[in-house]
């Protein structure tokens, strides 16, 4: 038996999860071999001490802390569900088939209530409904019997028969109106002459006033007017002006441009004669150039004839001597 | 029971099963915190959870395992939150100490010194295994389904938890 399948049967046997054959093969080992039984005893003496290891104990006052906690948190829970509570019908619903209770059955929240108090807050609510639903049918009753009696004692709405006549648009009020003669105007305001008397007239003077303001503002708007227009003439103008230097100028400068063009064909045809000129005068040069050379192999055969026939002569003269 | 009593509106089992859970739901937490004021804390959030979600509760469990499995998962969520494991104080409560003469008493606190340090210095996962194994009684369905393992897997850690605290520990006496 290997080391490793030693230590795996006694541990199993130790723990008390031995299968049979493990313990079968181990104490056969044991048996036959001194150095398993040494490794049994320790094995056996580390489970022994491990069994016997002291446990620590819980810290003073623990049990005390964690009930006071508990406490504390079972109350903020009811604290919170009472503030947050919703209300706990969601829902009515009318038994579908007779023979079932009279009155609407609730539909509740899910809640962590016990059956108990969750049923009796069914029965409750089952109460509830049904007296909410008398007091609807009575106030519902008391409203239109009220409705009914202020239609007669009031005779609301009243019928067409009732009325009688024609209905004609009512007349507005105006007020006497003050004519132009209560009006003084280029007159000084003297004590005298400012002596009108009556509301009328000092009406009379409040409008002519406002006449005059009116039409003063008329006026300054009319200048106001004009002065825009005319402003706006003088930009026009300023517009054109500038429109029409600009396009003064657009000329000038095609101006300029077309001389430049002209200067430049000038140069053009000028460099063109210019070139032929010289092309004429090589030709000339290479022309002359050609009868020099002509000239000089006509004076070069002249020679070379002249010295032949000088040739030609001495050699007669000689062969006239010799003979 | 005793949920249900609570669940019921019975105080009295609630405190009953707090004075009977309290000692390993805090050594449970120790052994994964290592800080004994991480640990009451923790033990207190245990059962303020069985106040909050005791509806939560599936009866086909044991109460205890349930309480386990609330105890290592919020002990793991206070060390996920960036708090470290402390070295625990070497203060241990000898059982029937009294009952013991002075040379096998002080044999037994050594024993007790030695294997309480060694599994302390081990890795998280050996410390629960073996906490709930051995210092809390627990079968390996019972680990399983507080750590939300399968047994194969218990068993293999359990195993080589062991292996190592051996190995640890040295020789522990005669033999």
């Amino acid at each position: 038996m290997k080391y490793v399948e030693l230590v795996e049967c006694i541990q199993a046997v130790l723990d008390g999860v031995a299968t049979p054959d493990q313990a079968r093969q181990l104490e056969q080992q044991l048996a036959a071999d001194a150095a398993a039984r040494a490794e049994f005893a320790q094995w056996q003496h580390l489970f022994a001490a491990l069994g016997r290891q002291p446990q620590a104990s819980a810290p003073e006052g623990l049990v005390a802390a964690v009930t006071a906690a508990a406490d504390a948190h079972l109350q903020i829970a009811r604290n919170r569900d009472q503030l947050l509570e919703r209300p706990a019908v969601i829902a009515y619903r009318r038994p579908e088939s007779r023979g079932q209770a009279s009155g609407f059955r609730a539909i509740f929240r899910r809640s962590n209530r016990s059956d108990s108090t969750r049923e009796i807050d069914i029965m409750s609510e089952r109460q509830r409904i049904g007296f909410g639903n008398r007091k609807l049918w009575a106030g519902g009753a008391v409203m239109l019997l009220a409705v009914g009696v202020a239609m007669i004692a009031f005779d609301l709405p009243p019928r067409s028969s009732d009325v009688v006549g024609t209905v004609a648009p009512a007349e507005r009020y105006r007020a006497p109106q003050s004519g132009a003669e209560a009006v003084q105007l280029g007159q000084p305001a003297t004590g005298a002459q400012t002596s009108i008397a009556g509301a009328d007239k000092a009406d009379a003077a409040a409008k002519a006033d406002a006449g005059l303001k009116a039409e003063k503002v008329d006026a300054g708007m009319k200048a106001e007017k004009t002065d825009a227009s005319m402003r706006a003439e003088k930009v026009d103008s300023a517009m054109k002006a500038e429109k029409t230097d600009a396009s003064m100028k657009a000329e000038k400068v095609d101006a300029g441009i077309k001389a430049e063009k002209t200067d430049a064909s000038m140069k053009a045809e000028k460099v063109d004669a210019a070139m032929k000129a010289e092309k004429v005068d090589a030709a000339m040069k290479a022309g002359k150039a050609d009868a020099a050379i002509k000239a000089d192999k006509i004076a070069n055969k002249l020679d070379a004839a002249a010295k032949a026939d000088k040739i030609d002569a001495a050699a007669k003269a000689n062969k006239t001597t010799s003979d | 029971m005793l949920l249900q009593r609570f669940r019921g509106g019975d105080r009295e089992a609630f405190a009953t099963l707090v004075v009977r859970y309290q000692r390993p739901i805090y050594n449970a937490t120790l052994a994964i915190l290592r800080r004994p004021e991480d640990a009451s804390d923790v033990t207190q959030t245990v059962f303020l959870r069985i106040v909050e979600r005791g509806d939560d509760y599936d009866p086909q469990y044991k109460l205890f395992s349930w309480l386990y499995r609330i105890a290592v998962n919020e002990s793991l969520d206070v060390l996920r939150r960036g708090r470290r494991e402390a070295p625990l104080d070497d203060d241990l409560d000898i059982a029937d100490a009294d009952a013991r003469g002075p040379e096998a008493l002080l044999s037994a606190v050594e024993m007790s010194t030695r294997i309480h340090r060694s599994v302390m210095s081990m890795s998280l996962n050996d410390r629960v295994v073996l906490t709930l194994r051995h210092f809390s009684d627990c079968s390996y369905e019972q680990m399983a389904e507080i750590l939300d393992l399968d047994e194969k897997t218990v068993k293999s850690r359990l195993f080589e938890a062991r292996r190592r605290l051996r190995a640890l520990l040295g020789n522990l006496g005669p033999g």
